[in-house]
């Protein structure tokens, strides 16, 4: 563990004199204090979800499941293989985002652990940032773990190039930064972990299914083709199919031109970064409350 | 005469329709151990953490050294009961997690992992840990804070009586160093180490000052065997009467002289305890 948190043999008095002990030890700085404030959510969230199996096994398991009992279950062209893995797994990067961004944030809600953060003066831009970071990376996992199943499964992946990786991670970030602020309501208002985890599950679900897997096979979708082309997981999955997926006429299924999506993905990431740290603010530590 | 380390003036806490408490006015002096007293459900962690900042208050107002509560690091180290730790990290990692959290987290927590004997528990995962465990790795938190203002709530809830001694001893080095401490609970061995205790019940403050002008204010106590509970049960305020090991005990009717009772077969008359003041305030005087 860093900061050489290892028990030593002090047999002083816990506030004796000594120097060491009387000293606070953290950096004083308003921007330090932020970032450790920033890593501290970030560090134990990663140590929290990849100690709850249920959480894992829903964000990075179930959705290369999903893939493989469709897939060993019915006939796809190459093509339209190729469109159903994208999509799928940027499913799983959804389910990712809010369902670890979303469980630990109803377990402090559930133990009124916020009074607390209250109290010791925690920005709550550092609180949403830190978990954030922490859901990127596990959203991250979840991305590749679905992509990976889908190359052992035959699918063209192609991700030797500079400029089509970085502009998918864009497009994976912008994604991500979006359904995790959307988590902060859904936790809030049902203020239980179980419940929290059910009903963000669905709201990733319900996106895939209504929007043709994440506008990939829009013949299955059940919103119209103008309205899910505007919505950010659309926006997402056609931008990193196009750029990651080399299965001939993908192009002609809507994922043609993915880099001109990054506009629009990027203004919903702004805005919802600032609606999260600004839900964070009034919902979590608004002291008017008992949360 | 330094400023107090804490000013309530007149604060009150609803949630909706649901009123907390009202009206209430406190002070803790540098250097000086509050205990706030009283039943379970009265408030008193409500009350704990509008003090701390962790909550608005509905009315009055809030001051730690001159300044509004949580309105910059390091001002309070609150102990917030059953709320700091998460059980699927280990002991270490929850301590890490808050020396992250709060710039004026010190190295302290090094020696009172020793002190509370939880060390070698460190690295296991807090749903192992039994209740007393836990308690300890929150004091451990909570302690290892650099603050003029420690604000615990019931912070020897569920620990054995050689570890409330402990915690005892901590508070007093803290109050000797001239923090000011506010304590919550419902144990009334807790009122030993109080330079000054405040009563709280459903109705509020019930009653503040000096341990010893606390119990004087109290009637005498008469004790009997649990066999001869019929023979005092007329002596005591309401006939009620209070379970102690093999005993039983009341607080003396104004009307009855203590010699009188004394005077009665297999029963004493004599001062009171803190747990007599606690069942003469929180059963009695309300």
């Amino acid at each position: 563990m860093s900061d050489g948190e290892r028990v030593s043999d002090h047999s002083t008095d816990a506030f004796g004199s000594a120097d060491t002990e009387d000293r606070s030890t953290q950096s004083t700085g308003q921007w330090g204090a932020w970032m450790r404030q920033a890593s501290g959510f970030t560090y134990r969230t990663l140590r929290d979800v990849s100690r709850s199996w249920t959480v894992l096994a829903i964000a990075i398991g179930l959705p290369p499941v999903m893939y493989l009992l469709v897939t060993a279950t019915r006939e796809f062209d190459p093509t339209t293989k190729g469109l159903f893995a994208g999509g799928i797994a940027v499913l799983g990067a959804m389910i990712a985002s809010l369902t670890v961004f979303g469980s630990q944030l109803a377990v402090d809600l559930e133990t009124d652990r916020f009074v607390a953060y209250r109290s010791m003066g925690v920005y709550p831009s550092a609180d949403f940032a830190g978990r954030v970071a922490a859901g990127v990376v596990v959203a991250a996992l979840a991305l590749c773990f679905g992509l990976g199943v889908s190359v052992i499964d035959g699918v063209p992946v192609d991700i030797s190039g500079a400029l089509p990786v970085a502009v998918s991670i864009a497009a994976f970030l912008g994604l991500s930064v979006v359904f995790m602020a959307v988590a902060v309501p859904v936790v809030v208002a049902a203020n239980n972990e179980q419940y929290a985890q059910f009903a963000l599950s669905l709201i990733a679900v319900f996106g895939f299914m209504l929007t043709g897997y994440n506008g990939m096979l829009m013949e299955a979708a059940i919103l119209d083709g103008s309205t899910s082309g505007l919505l950010p997981n659309v926006l997402a999955t056609r931008t990193m199919t196009a750029q990651l997926i080399t299965t001939e006429r993908v192009a002609s299924a809507g994922s043609a031109g993915g880099s001109s999506r990054l506009a629009p993905l990027f203004v919903y990431s702004l805005g919802a970064a600032a609606f999260g740290v600004l839900l964070t603010r009034w919902q979590l530590y608004n002291r008017g409350v008992r949360r | 005469m330094s400023q107090p380390a804490l000013v309530a003036e007149n604060l009150g806490k609803s949630f909706g329709e649901e009123v907390v408490f009202s009206g209430i006015d406190l002070t803790v002096d540098p250097g000086e151990i509050v205990v706030l007293l009283g039943p379970n459900g009265t408030g008193k962690s409500v009350l704990a953490s509008c003090l701390a900042g962790g909550l608005v208050p509905s009315e009055g107002t809030v001051e730690i050294s001159g300044e509004p509560p949580a309105a910059k690091h390091g001002m309070t180290s609150f102990l917030l009961q059953d709320a700091l730790c998460l059980d699927r990290l280990t002991g270490r990692e929850n301590i890490a997690f808050y020396r992250r959290l709060n710039p004026s987290f010190t190295d302290r927590w090094r020696t009172l992992v020793e002190t509370f004997g939880i060390a070698d528990a460190l690295d296991d995962r807090v749903a192992q840990y039994s209740g007393g465990m836990r308690r300890k790795l929150e004091l451990t938190i909570a302690l290892s804070v650099e603050a003029p203002l420690y604000i615990l709530d019931e912070p020897t809830a569920a620990l054995d009586l050689t570890m409330v001694s402990e915690v005892h001893h901590q508070l007093s080095t803290l109050r000797d160093q001239g923090k000011a401490v506010l304590t919550t609970t419902h144990l009334p061995m807790d009122a030993d180490i109080a330079d000054r205790i405040v009563f709280m019940t459903e109705s509020g403050v019930v009653t503040t000052g000096a341990p010893a002008d606390i119990k004087s204010a109290v009637p005498p106590v008469i004790e009997t065997t649990i066999g001869n509970a019929e023979a005092i049960a007329e002596k005591v305020i309401d006939e009620r009467l209070f379970r102690g090991e093999g005993v039983v005990r009341g607080l003396l009717d104004s009307e009855v002289e203590p010699a009188e009772a004394d005077e009665i077969s297999e029963v004493r008359v004599t001062d009171p305890s803190y747990a007599d003041v606690f069942n003469y305030y929180a059963h009695l005087k309300s």
